[in-house]
């Protein structure tokens, strides 16, 4: 199946055009945003009663017939009187499915789910969402929120709406906590190794040279059996999403996902470089009933400081 | 009832806010500001009336739900105080008040003393510019030169060389992509766009990581772009080399107390025995890249005993005070 995002335009007209084809005396409509994955799950429910079979017996063959392209999934179930959901009822037929009805019809009531692919920046722009960029009057707690922009335009289209999992990322700087707690002679070490590559200053005189050589002995013998690599190496290994993720949790309506460092991109590419900040990803859900959210990251930062110190 | 605004606010920065109730929507809200900037959202609003910053808020189109956007602007001073009430006005019983402030920061820079003439000498620094800092926010120092400068001021030779050979990699390889790919051909004249020949290339690089981002969803392009830079780094610099001078630039641009130079490896160099006008203007930015205040110039002359060169960034001495 084709996965074109679908524009707020289109997924109205889907809605109405599901909504006109089938005619139920009780329908109800609502949509379920998952946006871990992109995909608004569009549900109609119907009560099969003396309309709903009037319009069913004058279907052709009992077939709801659906256009393929944006649609990812169908699914069929049964409520009432019992639970059960209907497999292998769809076909597909060129640019059409055909969704088969007959096995609803045991059900008193009954629902199909159709999984659209969203439009990414349709999905971001329901929701202004905020993780302050800096913390100021306490250095640990940073304030989350989200909101829905204008719940009217999706409640014109749906009866229920539910966004899950909307991302919130905040910046967590590391620059700063990471340069204070580096000893000095770290960075000693770096700037002799860096004033030793030959280029640097041509007026350099072989007494110099060996002046900053000696320095750079001194230097190495602070650092024990270890090379300046190795430490950080070990430094990079406390910004690994899975370790620094210990450094932080989250409070009310966000839970915290996944750390992603600000250069993930210079390994991709070969390089090194120690991050300036992790982005910290968090999540909640937003509805017509909540449509509104606020929480706090705390970020443990005297631990992952102490960590620093330790390594050196 | 949940009343929510945000808080480290940056000036400048919008600040979102929200009142959550339960049963029926009230008669009216009325939401008055003051220090911050004005409404620049509301939601689920469906009338409202404004009078200098005193809002009236009469109908909603959902039940239970006020939302909003408050805008601020970057001020002279470090700290002001941004208030918000809310009077909720129900059709019958007690009314619900609301009343916070927030505090809204930026950082404003002085320089104090600034010397008519310096005499540079070899690893101290006698005198030295003075940026005095007030207020709390994060800043970054941009250095421009301005007309009339004559010390150069660049990166050293070597890594200025480095920096030309990945740019003139990176920029063939590119022809060739836009060559496959001619959807994205805007997206790569964009990335050729950022030279700026006194960028380190780690700040090269991030920039063009930070570009390709938004062309992500295409995944055979994003591969080749990355592919492209990969080829390039891995043939120019030596790893050790490149694990140095990364970590160089990152321990340097941070000076003290959240202030940072953007490009701590440009140099001033001065030849022995030469006086020269020293011309350049000091933009500060903060977080947001909102530039905070006016920039700093600095026109004055410096002198040299023998041959000359040091990190722009340590001629200057940076202070900074917290509180007003």
């Amino acid at each position: 199946m084709t996965e074109v995002p679908l524009t707020p335009k289109e997924l109205f007209d889907y809605a109405k055009s599901l909504s006109d084809k089938i005619r139920s005396a009780e329908t109800k409509n609502s949509l379920r945003i998952e946006c871990n994955n992109g995909i608004g799950y569009h549900t109609h429910y119907f009560k099969i009663d003396s309309i709903f079979q009037k319009w069913y017996t004058n279907l052709t063959k009992g077939h709801l017939v659906l256009p393929s392209s944006k649609v990812y999934s169908v699914k069929t179930v049964g409520h009432s009187p019992f639970p059960e959901e209907i497999y292998r009822n769809v076909t597909r037929e060129g640019e059409n499915l055909i969704i088969d009805l007959s096995p609803a019809l045991k059900f008193d009531f009954f629902s199909i789910e159709i999984g659209l692919k969203m439009d990414s920046e349709y999905v971001k722009n329901l929701v202004r969402a905020r993780a302050p960029v800096e913390t100021f009057e306490d250095r640990i707690h940073y304030h989350l929120s989200a909101q829905l922009k204008s719940p009217e335009s999706l409640q014109l289209g749906f009866s229920d709406i539910d966004i899950e999992e909307f991302p919130v990322t905040a910046r967590v700087h590391l620059t700063e906590r990471i340069n204070t707690h580096v000893p000095d002679y770290i960075k000693d070490l770096v700037k002799v190794n860096s004033d030793m590559f030959d280029e640097r200053n041509p007026h350099r005189t072989s007494i110099e040279i060996k002046e900053l050589d000696k320095k750079r002995i001194k230097l190495l013998r602070k650092l024990g059996k270890a090379t300046l690599e190795q430490k950080i190496q070990e430094l990079a290994q406390l910004l690994t999403d899975a370790h620094f993720t210990r450094y932080l949790n989250t409070q009310q309506d966000f839970r915290l996902d996944k750390c992603e460092r600000s250069v993930e991109l210079f390994r991709a590419v070969g390089m090194f470089q120690l991050p300036r900040f992790m982005n910290v990803i968090t999540k909640t859900d937003l509805n017509l009933k909540k449509p509104a959210a606020k929480g706090d990251l705390i970020y443990n930062s005297r631990k992952f400081e102490e960590e620093v110190e330790k390594i050196f | 009832m949940e009343f929510f605004l945000a808080d480290d606010i940056l000036q400048g920065e919008d600040v979102p806010f929200y009142l959550l109730w339960d049963g029926k929507n009230p008669k009216k809200i009325d939401l008055e500001i003051s220090g911050f900037d004005s409404v620049k959202e509301f939601h689920n609003v469906a009338e409202y009336t404004n009078k200098k910053n005193r809002y009236t808020i009469k109908k909603f189109h959902i039940n239970g739900y006020l939302g909003g956007l408050i805008s601020t602007k970057i001020t002279k001073k470090p700290l002001i105080v941004g208030r918000i009430r809310i009077r909720f006005i129900p059709e019958d019983g007690a009314i619900s008040k609301f009343d916070e402030s927030r505090n809204l920061y930026t950082t404003s820079v002085k320089m104090s003393d600034a010397p008519k003439s310096i005499q540079l000498i070899s690893e101290a620094h006698p005198e030295r510019f003075h940026l005095q800092l007030k207020g709390k926010t994060t800043v970054f120092f941009e250095i421009e030169e301005l007309e009339g400068n004559e010390c150069k001021i660049d990166l050293p030779q070597d890594l200025k060389e480095l920096k030309e050979k990945v740019r003139i990699d990176i920029a063939s390889g590119f022809k060739e992509l836009e060559i496959r790919f001619p959807q994205h051909r805007d997206t790569l004249e964009l990335i050729l766009e950022l030279e700026n020949s006194k960028q380190s290339v780690e700040s090269l690089t991030e920039d063009i990581l930070e570009k390709i981002e938004k062309s992500f969803e295409d995944q055979e392009f994003a591969e080749n772009v990355l592919m492209v830079i990969f080829t390039t780094v891995t043939k120019h610099i030596e790893s050790r080399k490149s694990l140095i001078n990364s970590l160089q630039e990152y321990f340097e641009s941070y000076s003290s107390n959240k202030a940072y130079f953007t490009n701590p490896l440009l140099h001033i160099y001065v030849n022995k025995c030469e006086s020269c006008r020293f011309a350049i203007r000091i933009h500060t930015f903060d977080l947001n890249k909102g530039e905070c205040g006016k920039p700093i110039e600095i026109k004055t002359t410096v002198k040299s005993e023998s041959n000359y060169q040091s990190p722009v960034k340590d001629l200057f001495t940076i202070e900074r005070k917290y509180d007003d």
